[in-house]
């Protein structure tokens, strides 16, 4: 890996996650509950979001006059995950009912948001617009239906370990873009790092809120499968498209029926669908390439 | 000195954009290319552009003053391989999306009499930066075509090209050759 890429997609964001989560870990000092865990909450999401950004500054000459869709994207998903983030930790504790149910409309919102400023614009972009309103639908339903499903299983137990299905989540856009873009790729490591230096995080310290940080990462990873299918000029099948979006929940979705079983076991059976799911995105993607002669690969 | 002799004669005629006996020479699309020819130390892509126009004129009293616009359509980029063809069109190379069009402007057209080779300067417009750049060329004159065939070397990184450096060759090689009927 090139000395730049490796300073820029891999040691600043883990130094600037790792810098959050110390300081997350020191919130465990503040004693009124409540305070304590949104501000931990609101850490592990500006931590997330701050590490990768600084991905994208130190790597993409940002023209800040007019920035491309996928760059702004990530101020949108700040936003929007620190709000829902609050209102998340607000169900676990003294929230009332009322809160509870405008979570998924505040999330429902927020997700078209960041699904129509993902998508990309201008004279250039004009044979693309037939393409728009299904993407937008497409994205906003796979971010929402990826938000409940975590959600779920965060909540039934898998706090510790809910970042290594979003880690899976964001390797498989990180693929597709890696096809096609190297910018928008670098971009996604910078996402998988902050990601998993929260994931072990959450790990090792099991009364953290690291794992609110998924929320940031579940909006990246779908908004980060719709740039990379814009910046792709090759005829992907639509299937595909529907395993890299929907990748949390697929994986996700199985540990429902496992719920009473060990960590183990679901951690295992987790990994293992997470490992079927890489395979056939990989196989779908470079399957060519894979089996090509050395002498035609891409650069 | 029969090639010699055609190769002054094109000349002329290319170099008199603006006087009143300026002749417009059509681009033939389907006998022209541009080609370009990427490297790296363990391999070479070709590629080049499948749309592009030219405008030339000549004149055989003021050779110094020809015109020479070249306008490529990006979008219209190929390579030897699929994929890289898709990651060329991409931010990480020609942007076409952002950028569809790539440009060059002769502003110079210099000969020394009795040479078989004549030199073009002008300005290459990519990425939407603006480069000057020297193009040796060899020109043929027929009674119905003027073929002028260029070869040389950019430095990609000039252009904010930078994607790859290290992995990837800064200098590109490109020939050119522009058949034009009279």
């Amino acid at each position: 890996m090139e000395r730049d890429i490796f300073l820029a997609c891999v040691l600043t964001p883990a130094i600037i996650s790792l810098a959050f989560a110390l300081v997350i870990r020191l919130t465990r000092r503040i004693t009124r509950a409540t305070v304590r865990e949104r501000t931990a909450s609101v850490l592990a999401t500006t931590g997330w979001c701050a590490a990768v950004s600084s991905t994208l500054l130190l790597r993409q000459d940002i023209d800040f006059a007019a920035p491309e869709a996928w760059q702004q994207i990530i101020v949108p998903i700040t936003v929007i995950a620190a709000v829902l983030v609050l209102m998340t930790i607000s169900t676990t504790t003294l929230a009332s009912e009322w809160v509870r149910d405008i979570r998924w409309v505040v999330a429902g919102i927020g997700c078209v948001v960041v699904a129509m400023m993902v998508m990309p614009a201008g004279d250039g972009w004009v044979d693309m617009l037939p393409e728009h309103r299904g993407w937008i639908a497409s994205v906003t339903a796979a971010s929402l239906l990826n938000l409940w499903s975590l959600d779920r299983l965060a909540r039934s137990g898998a706090t510790t370990w809910v970042l290594l299905v979003v880690l899976a989540g964001l390797a498989a856009p990180t693929m597709l873009a890696a096809s096609a873009y190297a910018g928008l790729a670098e971009w996604c490591l910078g996402a998988i790092i902050a990601t998993m230096v929260f994931a072990l995080f959450a790990i090792m310290d099991r009364r953290s809120m690291a794992w609110c940080s998924l929320v940031p990462a579940v909006l990246f990873a779908t908004s980060a499968t719709a740039s990379g299918r814009f910046y792709t000029y090759e005829v992907h099948p639509r299937g595909l498209y529907a395993i890299l979006l929907l990748a949390p929940t697929l994986i996700a979705l199985p540990d429902f029926m496992l719920r009473n079983r060990s960590t183990w076991v679901r951690v295992a059976c987790a990994a293992t669908i997470a490992m079927s799911v890489l395979g056939v995105v990989a196989w779908l993607l470079l399957g060519d390439a894979l089996f090509a002669n050395p002498d035609e690969e891409s650069w | 000195m029969v090639q010699r002799s055609a190769m002054m004669l094109t000349l002329v005629f290319l170099a008199a954009g603006f006087s009143s006996a300026a002749e417009k020479l059509t681009l033939d699309l389907e006998k022209s290319k541009i080609e370009f020819v990427g490297t790296k130390p363990d391999g070479k892509h070709e590629g080049g552009f499948k749309k592009f126009t030219a405008d030339a004129t000549a004149d055989m009293e003021n050779p110094e003053s020809g015109s020479l616009e070249i306008v490529i359509d990006a979008d219209s980029l190929w390579s030897d391989d699929e994929k890289l063809t898709n990651h060329l069109k991409n931010p990480d190379f020609f942007d076409v999306r952002k950028h569809p069009k790539i440009m060059f402007k002769a502003t110079k057209i210099s000969h020394s009499e009795g040479e078989e080779k004549a030199t073009i300067v002008g300005t290459l417009t990519l990425l939407g930066k603006e480069g000057e750049i020297t193009v040796p060329i060899v020109a043929a004159l027929t009674e119905t075509t003027v073929t002028i065939t260029g070869e040389f070397k950019i430095d990609r990184t000039k252009w904010g090209m930078e994607y790859g450096q290290g992995k990837i060759n800064n200098d590109v090689a490109i020939k050119t050759v522009l058949v034009m009927n009279r």
